[in-house]
């Protein structure tokens, strides 16, 4: 057994409550469904001193969708996400994104919030405190040097969303609050915004400040996919991952987004690919010089399953496939 | 023996234990409580290599709550699976030698106590150069991980040689040379490893997660210094084994030591990591394999090379070592065969016995090797495999005595359910399809340690209401050896086999069988308890036959009523036999032994290999493989093994079905691998990427039934022998596919993608 650090848990009745609460306390952390927090705080990693438990909170469990576009609470189960089927044909890139998190049973537990929020993670950082004590720790955690890049000055640990990437895609902003001493204060940001290129400080959340949910744009004649690169058929993060969604407007494509993932310490939207498909007419020859500029900008380091290059060469066939699978 | 004349063999009979388990009633190790069970946690070597100079344990005994603290040095005695590599010490005395090594044990009131005062032990360590390479540690004279090996590193080298190679391979008109790499894995059973030890009344009792509970008997009262009666070792329901489970460990005498410290029961449950850790799975295997053959195929010579990376302890290695020479003359006829072969000691966890031991990787590289042999040749592999096939009652070279074998019989089924005759090298380019072989010993002649004792003991009681009840040592490790027990007893006695009761694993009630590994159990515990229910049967017989007034043998039993042939109004229950028989002064029981005949030969190193059977298989996998992407998805994988006889057809398609499962794992998926530090690289059923059930491709069970004259009912091996053959089918299937050879497992998209690039080399 690995037991947990022991903590307080707090049931907060309200929205305003847990915003009070995580003002209040520098040391709690919020939990929803626990499925990604729990084994990290088993493994030594967060030791938090509260809990604030977000489960059962109803402002954040509001799921609408209507002409205009969607409101999806943080605290929606991904396998709802997955299942939803207004989702499903609107914005099938979210659907099938929660469809592949981890597996069914870890669907049920985890939610769209903690999805968006989910930890970066790194070979030398999910680790016990056993095997980070035997390794040498790194700096995300106890130690001063990043042991998957040892010269670099920053944490490399990966963002290993599946949702995000598919909500960026689908111009997603994300719906944030906070308890300022006197009231709850809430601000809206484009979700891409939320995400830095750090693997410690990986989140532009202020400190007390949570998820309420994310807030999609009208899906008018949208096409969208997520196409996820992993080892197995289940029970496991991204290796790298892509996320794709456009509109075909007389045979060209039109807003077109591409957006990657699990090959930096954020979600990578994939510009040049972008431009260059813009207001084009897809054909294979085209579809092959985007894809040679997908991941350009990225670099993975080797601290996940797979060598680099492998991971990058993934992200190129998966988002070429994905691009032809849209356009057809 | 037909299948048809019997009762209950042959027809599927769910596990007696299986609703037990599926309700959760079942008792594992660590859902006993006894009460004032203290935790014993192990605080373990952060090192991979290191003097232990000094170890201070005076904070972490000043903690409330700690009731006491074991070192090594407080059980000096070494301990080891095999009486020639007894080199462990309950904990670390003055060096680790692996990153995990237990070195303290300690027990407190709770589990966070325990952790925290692990915390405040203080270890002086001097750190020693460590090796990871086996290569190196082969020359290394400088650094010595056991100062007993003789060169360098090398626990033993091993040579076995049959036939005259050389001129075998001057008659041959095509010679082959290749080399392979097969990575270890670990056997990832879903319950990790508990002990419960309680010491009252100068007795020690131990419930322990093992497969060898007769072997942990014998280590518990050498260790501890205590007599074998004065030690009881119980298995309870157990959560898997795969050989993870089937030797003594550390925690088991670390859990004894403590409770006779403390005078308070103490459990030991292991994390996953440290499962991980301990380990004693695959050894790494670096192999060259060179082969003669004529134009038609016929082999006139093989030559086989094997570096054995066997981690810090010598386990079952030495078995490992030889079994990986001896059973490749299994299932093809070798005229002449040299082997050489060294086990190597290196800075990491252990590797020892899993499922399929020592075989798995030579086979692996054999049937790849073969096929490129047939490739050179222009031969069908199918047929180069009829070609060489072992006959049944024949001797291969090294003398392993083969009796019955339905190898052919597999090999054609197996291609039949693929469809070979039609897809092979006919599938559009990214499909393929192969085969292979294999074979395997239905338990080892020889015991672990020199006795001329049974290898297996049941004895059968017999109540006033008819009850039957086996006792027997086997260890029921989820393989659902107690069901086979209540199977043969019911099908010797005349009694519904699933009203029997079996009590197994049990070292004060049950005789001694020798555990579960080398896949013998059915054949060798079904023997003993098929030969204790025939004398059950022999003392019931004459009290029915008299109260019907009829020849004893014309005495039948079915569904536990007793009848006479030809005179069906006759009857009598055998409930009514039992009293009967009380009624003239004597209970009834039976009881029975196996021993295996003497076999084998007299060279050095004959002593492995030998079985009184052995199972032989052919498996055939259609694959996918992606071409940009690397992937290799199998499709559908045939597992054609003969069995001798299915016992319970039920219980044997799901050994196959997991065996094989197991195998695609191993050949796609899993790597034991070994961080650069000496860590484990993925201690975690996240990391360690065993199939999912979306991973799982339909996969054919075919029973082949060769009835082998001495295991029970026909009987032979059917849970390990199952994994070998669909390791190399699926590689030859990518060959199939898209015309790449690999000989690196696992086979990753990286090493397919680089394949693919370079064309059909190595």
């Amino acid at each position: 057994m690995m037991p947990l650090p022991r903590f307080k848990l707090e049931r907060p009745q309200s929205l305003t409550e847990a915003l009070q609460l995580l003002g209040e306390f520098p040391d709690a952390l919020p939990l929803a469904g626990g499925t990604d927090l729990l084994v990290s705080m088993k493994q030594g990693l967060y030791t938090p001193g509260r809990l604030v438990d977000l489960k059962g909170l109803k402002e954040l469990a509001t799921l609408e969708i209507n002409p205009e576009g969607a409101f999806l609470g943080a605290g929606v189960k991904l396998s709802t996400i997955r299942d939803n089927c207004l989702i499903r044909e609107r914005y099938p890139a979210l659907s099938e994104a929660a469809g592949v998190v981890a597996s069914p049973n870890i669907q049920n537990m985890g939610t769209l919030g903690g999805n968006v929020c989910l930890d970066t993670r790194c070979w030398y950082f999910n680790q016990s405190e056993f095997w980070r004590n035997s390794k040498g720790y790194c700096l995300k955690k106890d130690g001063d040097i990043c042991r998957a890049a040892p010269s670099a000055k920053r944490c490399f640990a990966v963002f290993s969303s599946d949702t995000v990437p598919a909500l960026i895609a689908l111009g997603a902003r994300a719906e944030l609050a906070w308890w300022d001493g006197e009231s709850t204060i809430h601000r809206e940001i484009p979700l891409e915004e939320l995400y830095r290129e750090d693997g410690i400080h990986r989140i532009a959340l202020k400190r007390g400040e949570l998820l309420v949910g994310v807030r999609l744009p009208a899906a008018h004649g949208i096409r969208s996919g997520y196409l996820k690169y992993r080892k197995r058929g289940a029970i496991d993060y991204p290796l790298a991952s892509v996320a794709v969604a456009m509109r075909m407007k007389d045979g060209t494509m039109r807003d077109v987004r591409v957006v990657l993932g699990a090959l930096a310490s954020s979600p990578v939207t994939a510009s040049e690919a972008m431009e260059l498909l813009e207001g084009a007419q897809p054909s294979p020859e085209l579809l092959a010089r985007v894809t040679e500029l997908i991941g350009k900008r990225t670099s993975p380091v080797k601290n996940q399953a797979g060598s680099p290059a492998h991971r990058k060469q993934m992200a190129r066939v998966y988002a070429q496939r994905l691009l032809t699978r849209l356009t057809a | 023996m037909k299948t048809s004349s019997f009762s209950y063999v042959g027809k599927a009979l769910p596990r007696i234990d299986g609703v037990a388990k599926l309700t959760g009633d079942a008792q594992y190790t660590d859902d006993i409580h006894l009460p004032g069970t203290l935790v014993g946690k192990l605080l373990r070597s952060p090192h991979a290599h290191a003097l232990i100079r000094n170890i201070d344990v005076s904070k972490a005994e000043a903690l409330p709550g700690v009731r006491g603290i074991v070192l090594g040095k407080e059980a000096p005695i070494c301990f080891g699976i095999l009486p020639r590599a007894e080199d462990e010490n309950a904990l670390a005395i003055d060096k680790v030698r692996y990153v995990g090594e237990p070195v303290v044990g300690v027990a407190a009131v709770d589990e966070r106590t325990a952790l925290e005062a692990l915390k405040l032990v203080e270890v002086d360590y001097e750190l020693l150069p460590a090796l990871f390479d086996p290569y190196e540690a082969m020359t290394r004279e400088d650094v010595k991980i056991h100062k007993e090996s003789e060169v360098a590193n090398i626990e033993r080298r091993a040579t076995l040689e049959f036939g005259s190679v050389e001129e075998g391979f001057a008659a041959a008109d095509h010679i082959r040379e290749d080399t392979f790499f097969k990575a270890a894995i670990t056997h990832a059973p879903i319950e990790t490893h508990v002990a419960l030890a309680n010491y009252r009344d100068g007795k020690m009792t131990l419930w322990s997660t093992t497969q060898v509970p007769h072997y942990v008997h014998k280590a518990i009262s050498r260790v501890l210094e205590l007599p074998m009666d004065r030690v009881r070792v119980i298995k309870p329901t157990l959560g898997g084994g795969f050989g993870g489970k089937g030797e003594p460990f550390s925690y088991e005498f670390v859990a004894c030591m403590l409770s006779r410290k403390c005078g308070r029961p103490v459990k030991i449950v292991h994390t996953r990591e440290e499962v991980f850790m301990s380990h004693r799975g695959r050894h790494p295997m670096h192999m060259k394999l060179r082969t003669g053959v004529k134009k038609d195929g016929t082999i006139t010579a093989v030559e086989f090379q094997n570096l054995l990376d066997g981690g810090s302890y010598g386990s079952y290695g030495l078995v490992t070592l030889y079994y990986s020479g001896q059973l490749l003359t299994l299932p093809y006829i070798l005229p002449a065969y040299r082997f050489d072969g060294v086990r190597v000691f290196t800075n990491k966890p252990a590797c020892g016995a899993l499922r399929g031991h020592g075989g798995v990787g030579p086979r692996f590289a054999f049937e790849v090797h073969l096929d490129r042999i047939a490739t050179d040749l222009g031969i069908d592999p199918v047929e180069i495999r009829q070609k060489n096939a072992l006959k049944p009652n024949t001797m291969t070279l090294n003398e392993l005595r083969i009796t019955s074998c339905g190898f052919e019989e597999c090999l054609e089924k197996a291609g039949k359910a693929i469809g070979w005759n039609e897809r092979r090298g006919k599938l559009p380019r990214g499909r393929g399809v192969g085969i292979a072989g294999g074979g395997y010993v239905s338990g080892a002649n020889n015991a672990i340690y020199f006795n001329p004792m049974p290898h297996s003991s049941v004895n059968i009681s017999v109540d006033r209401g008819g009850g039957v009840t086996v006792f027997c040592g086997a260890s029921d490790i989820g393989q659902g050896s107690d069901t086979m027990l209540a199977l043969v007893a019911g099908e010797t006695l005349g009694i519904r086999p699933d009203t029997i009761k079996v009590i197994s694993a049990d070292t004060d009630t049950t005789p001694v069988d020798l555990g579960s590994y080398s896949s013998r159990v059915t054949f060798m515990a079904g023997n003993a308890c098929r030969s204790a229910a025939l004398e059950v049967r022999r003392k019931i017989v004459p009290i029915i036959a008299e109260k019907l007034g009829v020849p004893e043998e014309t005495v039948q039993i079915k569904d536990g009523i007793a009848s006479a042939q030809g005179h069906s109004e006759k009857t009598l229950t055998f409930a009514q036999a039992v009293v009967l028989a009380e009624s003239k002064g004597t209970s009834i029981y039976g009881s029975g032994g196996y021993t295996p005949p003497k076999l084998g030969g007299s060279y050095r190193g004959a002593g492995v290999g030998p079985s009184p059977a052995y199972s032989f298989g052919a498996h055939a996998a259609e694959v996918e493989v992606d071409e940009e992407t690397g992937v290799v998805r199998v499709l559908k994988l045939v597992a054609a093994h003969d069995l001798g006889l299915a016992l319970n057809p039920l219980a044997a398609e799901g050994q196959v079905e997991g065996a094989a499962v197991n195998a695609l794992g191993e050949v796609l998926l899993e790597n034991h691998d070994i961080t650069d530090g000496g860590q484990h690289a993925c201690p975690s059923l996240l990391e360690y990427k065993i199939p999912t059930m979306l991973d799982v491709p339909d996969v054919e069970a075919i029973l082949v039934e060769s009835v082998d004259p001495e295991g029970p009912f026909g009987a032979k091996e059917c849970g390990e022998g199952s994994l070998h053959p669909s390791i190399p089918a699926v590689v030859n299937a990518i060959y199939d596919a898209v015309g790449i050879w690999l000989h690196d497992a696992p086979i990753t998209p990286e090493a397919v993608l680089s394949a693919l690039k370079k064309g059909e080399q190595p």
